[in-house]
């Protein structure tokens, strides 16, 4: 039976580790980089989030208890019929109305204790999004950007 | 240096990953891969589904996906999806842009009594006999509600 957890030395090496492996893979010979590994405590960053949550359109901008970095984070919208749209997209006239453009609507700025959703602001697209002004599912992960 | 602990640090019983480099006993905000009873991204199901074609697939649809019995029942899960283009021939993916909306990127996601419900957005016949295409959607169910 495959080795599933591995607590303490693994191979020759002075450290000690913590090593889970998927169901089937074996926790003590799956190479680095494996699909078969869950976590392994050598590594520098995991799916560990600092805070998450839904934010609905006009509550106060998120915050969260201060990263020594700045996050990597995800936001998605939920629409009216309770769908999250994972690539939000939406055709505008432009201010001349002749040609249709594309834009992704919302945008995400975070900082090390904040995150603002709002809408994308360009002089090309009419800011008119009454419709998309629902909710949004979000994440701040405990991994610094590069 | 003190890595992993298995039970009691500063009151909290939990199980305690630091990242390389950082004492697990004083470890702060941001520098635990495992701890402090902060949630991870843990996914529950995940599958790449043939939604339709080949040889063309065209108006938006909403596609029905049977997740495992353990969610049966469970609505409105985290999902993070895609829809894609498979080119027949070339055996090639397409993703297509974030800014292109109602193609076969466009759509959204929704977990209702214990299926995935794919929304495809597109709105045009895409592919042909000579140039057979297929949409499908990849996605992961994590745990939490919203």
């Amino acid at each position: 039976m495959a080795k599933r957890v591995i607590l303490g030395q693994l191979g020759a090496g002075p450290d000690l580790v913590l090593r889970v492996s998927r169901p089937g893979f074996d926790a003590e010979t799956e190479p680095a980089g494996s699909k078969g590994i869950s976590f392994d405590s050598r590594r520098n960053d995991f799916g560990i989030f600092h805070q998450r949550g839904v934010w609905t359109w006009g509550d106060p901008t998120i915050t969260f208890p201060t990263l020594p970095f700045v996050p990597l984070f995800m936001i998605q919208r939920v629409d009216s019929s309770n769908r999250i749209r994972t690539e939000e997209v939406i055709v505008k006239p432009n201010v001349v109305g002749a040609i249709p453009y594309s834009t992704t609507p919302f945008v995400g700025i975070v900082t090390v204790s904040s995150l603002e959703i709002r809408q994308f602001t360009n002089p090309y697209y009419a800011p008119d999004y009454t419709g998309f002004l629902t909710k949004f599912l979000y994440t701040i992960f405990a991994i610094e950007t590069p | 240096m003190d890595r992993i602990i298995l039970g009691d640090r500063g009151g909290v019983m939990d199980a305690w990953v630091s990242k390389p480099g950082i004492d697990v006993n004083s470890a702060g905000i941001g520098q635990l891969l495992l701890g402090n009873n902060r949630g991870v991204h843990q996914v529950m199901a995940s599958g790449r589904n043939k939604l339709a074609g080949p040889p063309t697939f065209g108006g938006p649809a909403d596609y029905t996906i049977t997740l495992p019995a353990a969610l049966a029942g469970l609505n409105n899960l985290w999902v993070w999806g895609e829809f894609y283009r498979l080119d027949v021939n070339t055996n090639t993916v397409n993703f297509g842009s974030q800014y292109q909306a109602n193609l076969w990127n466009d759509g959204a996601f929704k977990v209702t009594s214990g299926n995935l419900i794919a929304s495809s957005f597109n709105n045009i016949i895409i592919g042909s006999g000579p140039n057979p295409v297929e949409l499908w959607a990849t996605w992961l169910i994590f745990r939490e509600l919203y």
